[in-house]
């Protein structure tokens, strides 16, 4: 039996916030990120729905993830 | 053939397959995936790094140098959105790969496909919906690690291992005196610094700064075997450079005159694993303990322990 997610496999659908609406209604419950809603909460002014695009929050999402530790070093052209 | 690293002390084996690849670069702007495997402290990184400063870009400027360190590096995602996309796709760089055997298992896979050996100098990988280009013309990659036997055995086979090798007394004190040549150090003194460094080019330069600050507070530029006798005596460096742990296990073989590993393990309070590693192998090498089936102290480790 196979196992596993297939290659090219996503678990995300990307959907306008009215058509999820038309769908599931406009109060209907929906499960969000803690900090993006933080975010949008306390600076509501900075950042609005409208040009938040879908690549910025899964960017937010992932703001979590650990930073790899490197060293960049520019040598000196002679 | 060129020798690219007259600055380096050592290691000739490395420099001279170094320079090669270097000459082959000149003309082929390739350098093959290399492996730097040796203990701590031996240079690999310093040596990548020198490697690195020779290597051009196609307008002839010198290319950046990039130190990751694998044990932050969590999985594909984090790798290719933290530093392939920002800094390594469409630039000319080259990247180290440090302590590579703590590659997380996806990208050690991304690497089998990635580094796998054609005739192309150019590489796609696709993952999640996406696809990356890798470029050996303009990128070049160096991995380093202190234990080549945990890297998977595919991607290691994908790689040209550069071997490094412990230094010799004399190499060591060409070291310390590269690192402080403002100190005047006698003839007799130094040999006897060389023999306290392990075999360990860090090391040495430790030493040379634990020297430096000693003439600092004494405002001298001398340094006598006396004062290396009496820096050891401040700073607790004891014959041969051994650790105080490994004088513990001497002084318990000599009580109890032979131990099995595990009843040593007990005695010196530590694990197994970190007493075999990181301890009774010096002590082997140096010919202070010898193993057949228990653990015994040789009569060269007698008279260590007398001095101690």
């Amino acid at each position: 039996m196979k196992r596993g997610r297939p290659k090219g496999y996503n678990p995300y659908y990307e959907i306008s916030y009215a058509e999820l609406g038309d769908w599931v209604g406009s109060k209907a419950k929906v499960q969000v990120s803690k900090k993006w809603l933080d975010i949008l909460m306390g600076n509501s002014s900075e950042i609005s729905t409208d040009n938040l695009s879908s690549s910025e929050l899964k960017k937010e999402v992932s703001s979590d993830t650990p930073k790899i530790e490197f060293n960049l070093t520019t040598f000196d052209n002679e | 053939m060129s020798n690219y690293f007259p600055h380096l002390i050592g290691q000739d084996a490395v420099k001279k397959k170094l320079s090669f690849y270097l000459d082959a670069f000149e003309k082929t702007s390739q350098s093959p995936f290399l492996l730097m495997a040796g203990a701590k402290g031996l240079g690999k990184t310093e040596f990548a790094k020198s490697f690195a400063d020779k290597l051009s870009n196609q307008d002839g400027n010198k290319r950046p140098f990039l130190e990751l360190n694998c044990s932050t590096i969590k999985n594909n995602e984090q790798f290719f959105e933290q530093i392939f996309l920002p800094m390594i796709s469409d630039n000319e760089i080259t990247i180290i790969f440090d302590e590579c055997h703590a590659l997380p298992q996806d990208l050690t896979m991304a690497f089998l496909t990635i580094f796998n050996s054609e005739k192309s100098h150019k590489k796609s990988f696709e993952w999640e919906d996406m696809t990356f280009q890798f470029n050996f013309r303009k990128q070049t990659f160096i991995f380093a690690t202190t234990e080549t036997d945990k890297i998977f055995p595919p991607l290691k086979d994908r790689l040209t291992i550069v071997d490094f090798e412990p230094y010799s007394g004399e190499e060591l004190g060409e070291i310390i005196k590269i690192c402080i040549p403002e100190i005047k150090i006698s003839d007799k003194c130094l040999p006897e610094i060389a023999k306290t460094i392990r075999g360990n080019a860090r090391s040495a330069v430790k030493r040379s700064k634990e020297i430096s600050l000693y003439c600092g507070a004494k405002e001298s530029n001398n340094f006598s075997l006396d004062n290396f006798k009496d820096l050891c005596d401040h700073v607790g460096i004891l014959p041969f450079g051994i650790s105080f742990t490994e004088k513990q296990i001497l002084q318990t073989l000599l009580k109890c005159g032979s131990a099995t590993l595990t009843g040593l393990a007990a005695k010196i309070g530590m694990s197994k694993t970190s007493l075999q590693r990181d301890h009774e192998l010096y002590l082997l090498n140096k010919s202070l303990i010898e193993i057949d089936g228990k653990r015994k102290i040789t009569s060269h480790g007698l008279e260590l322990c007398k001095l101690l």
